[in-house]
């Protein structure tokens, strides 16, 4: 069984280690590149949302370097992601390749769900699972600090190709750390070297919030770099959603969750779920609106219901904490340079308005 | 009390109960008018532009009933899903929030319960009495209303079996109906069907589709909807796939198209989308996949507010004609 699964941001680096501790060979699909959009483009419906669009050009280029075993998400509604797999197993089928599709969702019957049980369990000792889940854990949790830790000394760093190159070698180290200790040691060791960089004075730069559809917000192929472009512009960028937050919410077994705050928030706004994070990005413009950042980047894949929906109560958001929100709905069509001048403009009123009302 | 009903969306599903329901508590129901260019581009500036456009028209209707200021108050209920585990759009869970954050609206001049048979059918039920409590009704003649309500709905939903379509029913007076009568006596006669498949308010709104339905009549074509399918022979058609389809348009329309192949009761499918719906981009895909291969003609008309008439008359016209030469030829 050679396992392969779709990118979303860093997962691949956590999600090969699971794989790889109970025993399976697992097949990374290449890198997002522009193949990749364009062969998922070329064999999606023309309508589907960018993710599932990604998710079939990684599908096919693992397929052609040998996969047999594809391992997905899935869900009951009411967001499309629920059901892609259903989609893309059968467009791949037509395309003529051979595979199994593993879909891990609430099961609709009881000998499905030990049926798929069994199949990942891989004749694995209780213990091992047990191993191979704290391994998990412990690299999503490491991507996760040193994804926030680059995006907070970005703008203090002169040179910004010496702290992307740091921030590859950290995530290559991380992706071979075997143990728990030696993902800790490698995250603690990533911190000095991403803060030998930092060599810029600067007062109070703009702090921009990043928010919207989770998938846009983690795959950097597919949000065009927005984090890492905004900060090299001077801005401390924090996202409302990393990793961790994805994986504690759909694939946590456990039945009680912690209550997001965001939901809260949202209400005097939209007191309903949408599906997706649609209500959640509303909340999270208030809760950041509150915490004074200086403006808000909302992203979603063109044609995503919940973050319409989201989107057409923003504005009123904006008024009423007298904050700018920009929303961006992206897709294959968008243009880097478009996009870019866009961002730029929005940093330039950001700064301003900071400067205005230092200066008052 | 007047309340005003707007002229869009899942009106054409329920109307008939609506109506029943407020009238036997005693209230006056107001229906915005048909669909107009004015009503049209209203909803348009109301909207972000990656709205679709039912949700643009239903706004446009929500302001012409405001605008006009004959109702006290909007009945636009909050639908998460109408049976159980199946859910309809999320721009629909969100409608009322935009209404009220667009229009300002204070409490009392919307209602909007939530429909939500997804899990427990009593929330619906609980919501209902609220309504009433909303409307200083007694809850036991919210009951009573509701019942009716239910009776009324069914005959509704009957009479859209036998063949009829929504806006022949609904709008009795127009000269629909005529041509209803004369093709419901000759169906047998005809011998073109073609489903024509979609949510039933880009079906049913007649300013929506450039005429869709008036078009195929015409052309002495018999169209078929999903209103018109038996459940049984859906869910026939619903056996072909692995996993349930969790939205209810979604399942009809896919129960409806599949239920084709077997049945062979159709010469061909029309699909009706809106321009960026996301359910059905998913749906359609599947859709086209299976009928591609058992070689059913199928055409895609994508609406938009942009969409012109004279575009959506050559393909249908051309669809048609081809159609009636296949069978010609067999």
């Amino acid at each position: 069984m050679k396992i392969t699964f779709p990118h979303m941001g860093t997962i691949s680096i956590p999600v090969k280690a699971l794989f790889n501790e109970l025993g399976f060979e697992v097949i990374v699909p290449p890198p997002i590149t522009n193949k990749t959009i364009e062969l998922g483009v070329k064999h999606s419906p023309e309508f589907a949302c960018f993710p599932l669009k990604l998710n079939m050009g990684n599908f096919i280029e693992a397929l052609e370097d040998g996969a047999d075993t594809i391992v997905m998400g899935g869900g009951v509604g009411p967001c499309r992601f629920g059901y892609y797999s259903q989609v893309q197993k059968r467009i791949l089928t037509d395309l003529g390749y051979n595979f199994e599709m593993i879909v891990l969702e609430p099961p609709h019957s009881y000998n499905e769900f030990l049926d798929k049980l069994k199949k990942l369990k891989n004749k694995n000792s209780w213990n091992t699972i047990y191993k191979a889940l704290r391994i998990t854990i412990a690299k999503i949790d490491a991507i996760d600090k040193i994804d926030i830790h680059t995006a907070e000394v970005r703008p203090y760093c002169q040179n910004k190709s010496d702290l992307d190159n740091t921030y590859e070698k950290i995530l290559d180290r991380l992706d071979k750390a075997s143990g728990i200790k030696d993902i800790e040691r490698v995250t603690r060791e990533g911190f000095d070297e991403l803060n030998e960089n930092k060599n810029l004075e600067l007062e109070n730069p703009v702090k921009i919030a990043l928010l919207g559809e989770i998938y846009m917000l983690l795959e950097k192929r597919a949000n065009m770099g927005i984090e890492k472009y905004l900060g090299n512009l001077g801005a401390v960028v924090k996202r409302n959603v990393y990793l961790g937050n994805w994986v504690r919410e759909h694939l946590n077994p456990l039945p009680f969750r912690k209550k997001n705050p965001a939901v809260h928030a949202a209400k005097p706004y939209l007191d309903h779920f949408v599906g997706g994070h649609g209500r959640e990005s509303v909340g999270d413009a208030v809760i950041k609106a509150k915490e004074n950042y200086d403006g808000i980047v909302h992203i979603l894949p063109f044609t995503c219901a919940p973050e319409i929906i989201a989107q057409s109560l923003l504005p009123k958001v904006s008024k009423d904490y007298n904050i700018p929100i920009l929303t961006l709905s992206l897709d294959e069509h968008t243009g880097r340079l478009g996009l870019h001048t866009r961002l730029e403009a929005f940093y330039d009123l950001l700064s301003r308005r900071e400067r205005a009302t230092l200066e008052v | 009390m007047k309340i005003g009903i707007p002229r869009a969306l899942l009106y054409y599903n329920y109307y008939p109960g609506w109506k029943a329901f407020f009238e036997n508590l005693g209230y006056e129901v107001k229906v915005s008018p048909k669909t107009d260019k004015k009503i049209l581009d209203d909803g348009v500036k109301l909207c972000i532009d990656d709205v679709c456009l039912p949700i643009k028209i239903y706004l446009g209707h929500v302001k012409k009933l405001i605008e006009e200021n004959e109702v006290d108050t909007i009945f636009a209920p909050r639908f998460i899903g109408v049976e159980r585990k199946k859910y309809l759009c999320p721009k629909l869970f969100g409608l009322p929030n935009l209404i009220i954050n667009q229009f300002e609206l204070s409490e009392d001049r919307i209602l909007s319960p939530t429909v939500d048979l997804t899990k427990k059918p009593l929330a619906f039920l609980k919501e209902l009495i609220s309504l009433g409590n909303k409307l200083n009704c007694r809850m036991v003649d919210t009951l009573k209303s509701y019942n009716t309500a239910l009776a009324c709905q069914n005959n509704y939903e009957n009479e859209l079996l036998s063949g009829n379509l929504p806006l022949d029913i609904l709008e009795a007076n127009s000269n629909h109906s005529d041509k209803r009568r004369g093709m419901l006596d000759t169906r047998s006669m005809l011998d073109t069907k073609v489903a024509v498949l979609g949510h039933s308010y880009n079906i049913n709104d007649d300013f929506i589709n450039h005429n869709l339905i008036e078009k195929l009549r015409n052309s002495d074509v018999f169209p078929i909807t999903t209103e018109m399918i038996s459940k049984k022979s859906k869910e026939k058609g619903l056996k072909k796939l692995e996993k349930p389809i969790f939205w209810t348009f979604g399942k009809e329309i896919i129960g409806s198209a599949y239920s084709s192949l077997t049945d062979r009761e159709v010469d061909g499918i029309i699909l009706v989308v809106s321009f960026g719906c996301g359910p059905d981009s998913l749906i359609n895909e599947l859709v086209e996949r299976e009928m591609k291969g058992a070689n059913i003609p199928l055409l895609m008309i994508t609406l938009d507010e942009h969409t012109g008439e004279a575009g959506i008359n050559t393909r249908v016209e051309a669809f048609v004609e081809m159609l009636k030469r296949r069978k010609q030829a067999v």
